[in-house]
């Protein structure tokens, strides 16, 4: 039997942005005045545009994460999360169904490897100005089993991420890049 | 009800850290990260053991892209032939995190890993001493801890993972009035254990000792360290265990600035190796 990948991946277009009124949000600055010499080392993409902030990417995981849990579409779930952040994780997050990494191949290929079926959350969303995000994401659901989603499932899934300013597409059978 | 067993903890300065190119910087970190991965493993089969990398310090360094953690990550399995996986996400407390999703994922490797790795390699002020909770101090701190065999005797079979390993998360707003709480509740399932929290400053710490007046705790080592992140309550027990009996049971626990903590039950046993780098 042959394993699944298939899902939606896309990534994140400030032309489709809606207007919105949202929590502005600044948080703490890790950096003093003086410190500005530290920022300037990191290695981020300058030109491309903040699309959406913590507070829409905290709340489309949450819809997403708690709609895959509430529809039983997914036993267990892989969100890329990358620190610092503004605000707390959505709750949503720290249920026990849910495991947090910081990339997550590594950790799907481990779950592979003892034919554990999970859906990985990936998305690599510039959520502050030196953050070296790329605004990509998918949308992965992996059965070492070989079972699809199904359509229903699907359509959940569609209707969460349409929720985003992005542009995706459907997948499948793509095969999880090599270490 | 059951406790992972503490195989080893090794406790390292992270000043080799700082300073150096982040090239120089993931070398010198994977180098030190495979090297407990071999040891720990000496020859038995991978596939009985996880690692997992977490850590409170290097987060706007990966997320600014300063360096890679899956550049790390990949270095460490290819010198060690163990893969590991990174996180962040819930600061000082991930990696107990880490160790609930293993336990509800791969409850049949018995052997985790947990690399708890700080450091401030950009020299930011920030992770020196800040308003929030005062000095902090940075380590690279190994743990191996083993799931227990099922053995037949009661008090030796492995418990629901929610026995084991206690996550929650405590309202920014009263966190310090939430944790202590939290910290009754654990210590109420785990009445023999003894506790050991992170390290604060004193006026921090005054209301927490209050709440943990009817428990065994482990002192606060702020003074000589300040807050060490996730590494505190391993530090605590490191301590503890060169000098207490054998098979003691700690309660060890971690929370985080946004709320996060977690506590997880753990022993000794006459196998444990402890080692803090420059504690004689």
């Amino acid at each position: 039997m042959n394993m699944i990948n298939e899902g939606f991946q896309g990534r994140l277009e400030i032309g489709k942005r809606k207007r919105e009124i949202i929590p502005a949000l600044l948080g703490n600055a890790l950096f003093s005045e003086d410190e500005l010499h530290i920022p300037l080392q990191f290695r981020f993409n300058e030109e491309l545009p903040l699309v959406i902030s913590f507070f829409e990417y905290y709340r489309f995981v949450d819809r997403l994460v708690g709609t895959v849990l509430r529809e039983q579409i997914a036993k267990l779930v892989l969100v890329r999360v990358k620190m610092p952040a503004v605000m707390a994780l959505p709750p949503i997050l720290l249920d026990p169904r849910v495991a947090i990494f910081y990339d997550l191949a590594s950790e799907s290929k481990e779950l592979i490897a003892r034919g554990t079926e999970h859906l990985c959350v990936d998305a690599d969303f510039k959520l502050y100005s030196w953050s070296a995000g790329d605004n990509a994401f998918s949308i992965r659901w992996v059965s070492p089993a070989g079972n699809r989603l199904g359509d229903n499932a699907l359509l959940k899934i569609r209707d969460v991420v349409s929720t985003l300013p992005a542009t995706f597409d459907y997948f499948a059978d793509v095969a999880l890049e090599e270490d | 009800m059951s406790a992972l067993v503490i195989r080893c903890i090794e406790i390292y300065g992270s000043a080799f850290l700082n300073g150096i190119a982040s090239d120089a910087f993931v070398d010198l970190l994977a180098e030190k990260l495979a090297g407990f991965v071999g040891r720990t493993m000496s020859g038995q089969r991978s596939g009985d053991f996880s690692h997992y990398v977490c850590s409170s310090t290097f987060d706007i360094t990966c997320s600014g892209g300063w360096f890679e953690p899956l550049a790390l990550t990949r270095k460490v399995h290819a010198a060690s032939g163990l893969r590991c996986s990174y996180s962040n996400a819930m600061q000082c407390a991930t990696w107990g995190f880490l160790v609930r999703q293993h336990l509800a994922n791969k409850p049949g490797v018995r052997n985790i890993l947990v690399s708890v790795v700080d450091g401030n390699p950009l020299g930011m002020r920030f992770w020196e001493n800040n308003t929030a909770w005062g000095k902090t101090g940075h380590r690279v701190t190994l743990v191996h801890l083993e799931i227990p065999e099922r053995s037949g005797a009661a008090n030796d079979v492995p418990g629901h993972p929610v026995d084991i390993i206690m996550v929650g998360k405590c309202n920014p707003a009263a966190v310090l009035y939430d944790y202590a709480l939290e910290t009754q509740r654990a210590m109420a399932r785990h009445p023999d254990h003894t506790l050991a929290i992170p390290y604060f400053e004193e006026k921090m710490r005054k209301g927490l000792k209050r709440s943990m007046g009817n428990y065994a705790y482990l002192p606060d080592l702020y003074e000589e360290f300040g807050h060490l992140c996730g590494s505190d309550p391993w530090m605590s027990i490191a301590r503890d265990a060169m000098r207490a009996p054998v098979g003691k049971r700690y309660l060890a626990s971690s929370f985080a600035s946004e709320g996060y903590c977690c506590f997880l039950s753990t022993k000794t046993d006459e196998h444990s190796r402890i080692s803090i780098e420059g504690h004689v």
